[in-house]
């Protein structure tokens, strides 16, 4: 692998796993806020 | 060898994108991850396939494909805050104010991105990481204001004073964006930044593959922001029920 492939691998790699990771981000945060809800539903039906 | 580098990144994202568009709440949401999807794809092959080996910088110039097109979502995420924030002191509607929050926490993604990818092309291209000139730094100072915003915004929540100070600052903060996009002219030639690509009449295949990179980042940052507006919607939801909710 050549010193321009190295660089270009790079660049790469950390847009695609930047990207990835703040939309798993995004997604864990959905579903943490959305299982919030569906908890706190239940728990006023039950009061 | 080029294209297997911008397959895997490629594939990573994509990948991602076809898991969030399964069972999403939103119809449009799982539109516009698949548009994204498309356009990633198209990208991904032009850049592999289509865009010449430049000859004096050889396959490192091929990281402009991906450089350039952060800037468009970068600067749309800043302009959106700030269109989001004279909504949001026009109205006193809370869901320009989320607008805001959104598009200015997606735009710094792009903006570290840019930041990123900048270096990593300057080092075997000018044989430094980082030189202070005025559109290196500009952008640093840019990403600065942009994160001061999202700081603000995590310590100062909740209050409307807070949204209101937040709106006002994050329309004042577009006034860096002109400054930034005309730093390499005002520089008069102190700089090692090349002028702004629409300038330099570049070649039919590249310029292509970078229209292709800016549509499909624009698509990308589309889709996060409607994923993160779901995320500040839901948040807000749970807010205003624990503040009905009786207290123990």
């Amino acid at each position: 692998m050549t010193g321009g492939e190295v660089y270009l691998a790079a660049a790469y790699a950390i847009v695609g796993l930047v990207l990835l990771g703040y939309a798993i981000f995004v997604e864990r945060r959905i579903r943490a806020l959305r299982r919030s809800r569906e908890s706190s539903r239940e728990g006023g039906r039950a009061g | 060898m080029v294209s297997l580098f911008v397959g895997g990144a490629v594939l990573a994202v994509s990948g991602w994108l076809v898991w969030l568009s399964r069972g999403r709440e939103h119809r449009g949401h799982s539109v516009a991850g698949l548009l994204a999807l498309a356009a990633l794809l198209l990208w991904a092959w032009m850049v592999a396939f289509h865009a010449p080996v430049e000859r004096a910088q050889g396959l490192v110039q091929k990281i402009f494909y991906v450089h350039v097109p952060c800037v468009i979502p970068a600067y749309l995420g800043f302009g959106l805050t700030a269109l989001a924030g004279i909504g949001f002191l026009r109205s006193r509607n809370e869901s320009w104010d989320r607008l805001a929050a959104a598009s200015a926490e997606v735009g710094v993604v792009f903006c570290s991105l840019i930041l990123a990818t900048g270096p990593i092309w300057a080092k075997p291209v000018w044989g430094h990481w980082w030189v202070w000139d005025l559109r290196l730094t500009s952008t640093l100072v840019l990403w600065f204001i942009y994160l001061a915003y999202l700081l603000l915004r995590g310590f100062a929540f909740g209050s409307d004073t807070a949204r209101t100070f937040t709106a006002v600052y994050g329309i004042v903060g577009t006034a860096a964006i002109p400054f930034v996009y005309f730093a390499v002219d005002l520089a008069r030639g102190d700089t090692l930044h090349p002028s702004n690509p629409a300038r330099e009449g570049l070649p039919a295949a590249m310029s292509e593959t970078l229209g292709a990179g800016m549509v499909a980042f624009v698509l990308v940052f589309g889709f996060l922001t409607a994923r993160r507006l779901a995320a500040a919607r839901l948040e807000s939801d749970l807010l205003e029920a624990s503040e009905r909710s009786p207290v123990g």
